[in-house]
């Protein structure tokens, strides 16, 4: 039969559908939750961090602007420079050694009107040019930046030893107010300003830089040049604004390996998923295919095919209960078969027994007559023969009406001790003539639930079969021991056996192996113990004599002797 | 200390209103000039007010007043602490150690100069005019120190700097009346050159970095480390210069940029509470984990090995001025018993500094006579010869007639696990020492050095530089 529709393939998809499809919808939906947020974050991080840096700049500047600025217009300071030695104001002496001693300052240089440096005012970070005159000094070259009447004048980069600084020039007036007589400037340490960039936002990824019109600084004053993308914050001055340097591959680096691991997890999730589904389906498919090419079997008639047993799971229990209910059905159609031989042959065996019978009868009468009249010692024994050939006849005459109408049993408990009596008595003589040992053994003390008169026909053909297929100096043991609720009666011979390929067929009707017999004996027990709800087994093999077993229902319970 | 915002109200006045509106300028001029008048008396309080501490000799019996200045508070203020404790110490050794009744009576006075050249100018000035002193004496910060030997040099009066190591004080910035008695820039950066150029041959580095406050002592510090690797024939790649500003709080930045610029040795110059703080970081971040970070000058300080802990990181390669077990003499050993019996705990090098600084007060005093002039003084200290506890058997420290320096030796050590003094668990071990005449500047580069200072070699003239 072709299976359109496979339960186990529909499971099977289901299957995979239901564990695979939310594994994924939440990775997808966390993967693309988590892009969103980091994007809004960044970019309100970035755009927060730009304004931020761009105020506090604006601020340092201012504060430095704010403070040259007092300076320039504080009274005595435009003529300090060009003073005379000894003329100077201690005043602003002293003024100007506070005022440059701060650790954002190198010190304060005054300029003459033509930009000539003339006075250096060391602060508490002064170290190099113009403090020392080992290396020069010069602003000519750098960039100047115009912040009201102030200048910004650099930055100038750190070099070998030297730090990076700038100057916020303010210039100086005479008593006219648009006469210029020199320029005081701030010498600005050009870190303290990039410190303002702040710590880097995301350590390795944004990377803060002050644009400035000498190029970029990062955060501890140096030179930098930016490799990633730029985004810029505001102008603070023009030509001067905060910058973010943003490394995309290093934010959404550890980002990025989080999905590509979540993902692969998931995709790897749903392909072990699927994987294992695809086995446990060829498994069950190949196993429930065995169910069906074993069901298929039985139904064909097939009913010795048995399907392998694997496991005790519930495939497996129904393989055993088909095979269960195979053996089953053998057996019932077996027993429903003979039972329909029987049947026949009983009807067949009645008729004939029933019209062999009378003539029978009325031929013994005359033989018995002829022999009373008959002086003749010849004829006489003759006439003898004859009539012990018809009692023959009748008898197996009369076997055939008990084996084609066998009586109903009248059950009831039966001493295993008095039957033993019984077919001792019987027996015995026979197996003497013959030299075989005859022996009772078991539990006499046995009761077995059957028809007292079968059970003794059954026990009795046993032993005389076994009696007569035994040889001289052989031995046939009666056995009857408790057995699971049940009395088993065995029969045990040392004869010849009997060969595997006849096995089957003792039981049926008419088959002996004997001379003498019609090969009715163990039909008839079988019959009997059937009747009687028993079994019979035989077990046999050539040169190692036959066990009948006899399985009956015990009477009561007990104790062995 | 102005902080911040006072030192913005103090200049809070008028200039922008000034622009406009003249009347009210000149009435918020005059507020700001009290101002200024409040702000110049804060920083002159400390010089009248409590802040000052005096021990010694009385004003009456003393032969001569020293007037000293170091910190007294914030990071620095350990120096000044230990710097007193060791100046008492030289009192009793002198006492001990001349002729019964031949040792100089001192008195000796302390002042915050709160690591500002402006406050230590003022009490210079005040210790000049008022005290009368006859020796200004000690200063931690070079930047500071700078400042005062201005004023010594302008004044006449003679300086004896204790704790300060920028060579230019020495060598560019010499005057007659300065003298130095603890190592300087150029000692300790060539016996740094030499170590490195040792360490070279065995490790092969290669990329050097050298971060240094971003003052006159970090930055003469490099220039003497470069001189000296040259004059050794070090090769070597720079990885970068870094300028941190003086009692910086948070070296992240510095350290980020360190560990990308990939160093296989970093020099510091670096020293004090920045250093400790530097090198915490340095340590957590694991800047140090493939590198080896060497500070020849002040590294190896007592309070930076207490600072260690338990850690023993084998990459520091530490000196400083003075060790507490280098050298093994009873000088030494005797030097740091009195400390501790006298403080309690073990000294920083700050206390064998100051504590030179006033034995060659003593013995100058001594052998020129305590009346002599600074004429005399100055004589007698030139060349005058000192058995100090730094001295390693067998040599005496002396000062350098050319210089002014104090010629001795230097001790490079690795961290070591040493609880002998506690509360440290690690000290200086492994140590390579170098000859105090091998680490002397030649004289020839000293003079070449001044030459070009004083823009003689075609480059500009340096612009005057006030001193008030």
């Amino acid at each position: 039969m072709v299976i359109d529709k496979s339960i186990v393939r529909r499971y099977v998809i289901l299957s995979v559908l239901a564990s695979t499809l939310p594994v994924l919808s939440i990775g997808l939906l966390y993967d693309r939750f988590t892009g969103n947020a980091l994007e809004q974050l960044l970019g309100e991080k970035i755009s927060t961090h730009l304004t931020a840096t761009a105020n506090r700049l604006g601020a340092y500047i201012e504060a430095r602007r704010y403070q040259i600025e007092t300076l320039a217009n504080y009274p005595g300071i435009s003529g300090f420079a060009s003073a005379r030695k000894g003329e100077t104001s201690d005043e602003v002496a002293a003024l100007l050694q506070i005022e440059s001693d701060l650790p954002d300052l190198y010190g304060i240089l005054f300029f003459a009107a033509d930009g000539r440096l003339q006075l250096a005012v060391p602060g508490q970070a002064a170290s190099g040019p113009p403090y020392w005159a080992d290396r020069p000094f010069a602003t000519a070259g750098l960039p100047k930046t115009t912040l009201g009447e102030t200048e910004i004048i650099g930055p100038m980069p750190a070099t070998g030893g030297d730090s990076g600084w700038l100057l916020l020039r303010h210039p100086l007036r005479g008593r006219q107010a648009d006469q210029i007589t020199g320029y005081i400037a701030l010498h600005v340490r050009l870190a303290s300003l990039t410190e303002q960039l702040g710590a880097n936002a995301a350590a390795g990824a944004l990377q803060p830089l002050l644009r400035t019109p000498a190029g970029d600084f990062n955060t501890v004053g140096q030179a930098a040049a930016a490799h990633g993308e730029i985004v810029a914050g505001p102008e603070i001055l023009p030509g001067w604004r905060p910058l973010l340097e943003v490394e995309s591959m290093a934010v959404l680096k550890s980002f990025a390996l989080e999905r590509r691991v979540l993902l692969i997890a998931a995709l790897v999730s749903a392909a072990l998923i699927v994987l294992l589904f695809y086995r446990l389906s060829q498994q069950l498919r190949k196993r429930i295919g065995l169910l069906l090419s074993g069901a298929k079997a039985i139904s064909s008639g097939q009913l010795d095919h048995r399907i392998a047993e694997h496991g005790s799971d519930e495939i497996a229990s129904v393989s055993h209960a088909f095979n269960a209910m195979s053996g089953k059905l053998k057996e019932h159609l077996e027993r429903a078969v003979r039972l329909e031989k029987l049947a026949v042959l009983g009807e067949f065996a009645s008729g004939i027994a029933h019209e062999i019978r009378n003539p029978l009868a009325a031929i013994k009468t005359s033989v018995q007559a002829l022999a009373r009249r008959e002086s003749d010692p010849k004829r006489t024994q003759l006439l003898a023969e004859m009539e012990g050939e018809i009692d023959r006849l009748a008898r197996v005459v009369s076997d055939l009406v008990d084996f084609g109408r066998p009586r109903h049993p009248a059950p009831g408990a039966v001493s295993v001790r008095e039957l033993a009596r019984r077919i001792s008595a019987i027996i015995e003589p026979e197996a003497l003539v013959r030299g075989v040992h005859f022996s009772c053994q078991g539990n006499p003390d046995l009761e077995v639930w059957a028809d007292p008169d079968h059970l003794q026909q059954i026990v009795l053909n046993l032993a005389l079969n076994a009696v007569q297929a035994t040889p001289a100096k052989g031995a046939v043991i009666l056995r009857a021991t408790s057995e699971n609720g049940q009395v088993a009666i065995e029969v045990r011979d040392t004869g010849c056996g009997i060969p595997a390929e006849l096995l089957g067929r003792v039981s049926d009707p008419f088959f002996t192996t004997k001379t003498k017999g019609v090969g009715l004996g163990l039909s008839i027990s079988r019959q009997l113990c059937e009747l009687n709800g028993g079994q019979i087994g035989i077990d046999s093999a050539p040169g190692h004599g036959t066990v009948v077993r006899v399985l009956l229902p015990i009477a009561k319970p007990c104790q062995p002797s | 200390m102005i902080q911040p915002s006072e030192e913005k109200m103090l200049f809070s006045f008028c200039f922008r209103k000034h622009l406009t509106d003249p009347l009210l300028a000149a009435g918020r001029c005059a507020a700001w000039r009290v101002r200024l008048a409040i702000g110049l008396a804060v920083i002159a309080w400390p010089i009248s007010g409590q802040a000052r501490i005096e021990f010694g000799a009385s004003p009456r019996s003393a032969d001569a007043t020293v007037g000293c200045m170091f910190p007294l508070a914030g990071r620095a203020a350990i120096y000044g602490r230990d710097s007193i404790a060791g100046m008492k110490l030289a009192l009793a050794d002198l006492a001990a150690e001349l002729p019964p009744g031949t040792a100089p009576k001192l008195r000796i006075l302390v002042e915050d100069d709160r690591s500002k050249a402006s406050v230590a100018t003022r009490i210079a000035e005040n210790f000049i005019t008022r005290d009368k002193v006859r020796f200004l004496c000690g200063v931690v910060s070079s930047g500071v120190a700078q400042a005062v030997s201005r004023v010594s040099r302008a004044r006449q009066v003679i300086m004896i700097g204790t704790d300060h190591a920028s060579s230019r004080l020495t060598i560019e910035d010499f005057h007659r009346h300065y003298f130095r008695v603890s190592n300087d820039t150029y000692t300790s950066m060539a016996a740094g050159a030499r170590y490195l150029a040792n360490l070279q041959k065995t490790s092969g580095w290669r990329r050097m970095a050298f971060i240094g406050p971003d003052y006159d002592y970090g930055h003469i510090a490099w220039r003497d480390l470069e001189d000296a690797m040259a004059s050794q024939g070090v090769r070597y790649e720079m990885a970068g210069h870094l300028w941190p500003r003086l009692y910086e709080p948070d070296y992240t930045a510095y350290i980020a940029e360190l560990k990308a610029a990939k160093p296989d040795v970093i020099v510091t110059a670096l020293w004090g509470g920045d250093f400790i703080a530097f090198l915490k970081q340095a340590l957590s971040s694991g800047l140090l984990d493939k590198t080896r970070l060497a500070n020849f000058d002040t590294g190896g300080n007592f309070d930076v090995l207490v600072s260690l802990g338990e850690q023993a990181p084998s990459g520091l390669i530490l000196s400083a001025r003075h060790h507490n077990n280098w050298p093994e003499t009873a000088r030494n050993r005797k030097f740091v018993d009195d400390f501790h019996h006298l403080e309690g705990r073990f000294p920083t090098y700050a206390a064998e500094g100051a504590y030179a600084g006033i034995m060659a007060i003593g013995r100058a005093l001594a052998l020129a006579g305590k009346r002599a002039g600074n004429e005399q003084l100055i004589r007698t200290l030139e060349g005058l010869h000192l058995s100090l506890p730094e001295d390693p058997e067998g040599y005496v420290s002396h000062i350098d007639a050319e210089t002014h320096q104090i010629v001795q030796a230097q001790a490079i050590g690795e961290v070591v696990p040493n609880s002998a003094f506690a509360p440290a668990k690690v000290m200086l071990g492994r140590w390579v020492v170098y000859r105090a005449e091998e680490l002397q500047p030649p004289l020839d580069l000293v003079r070449s050095r001044r030459v070009r200072a004083r823009g003689d070699t075609g480059s500009p003239a340096p612009p005057p530089i006030p001193t008030q």
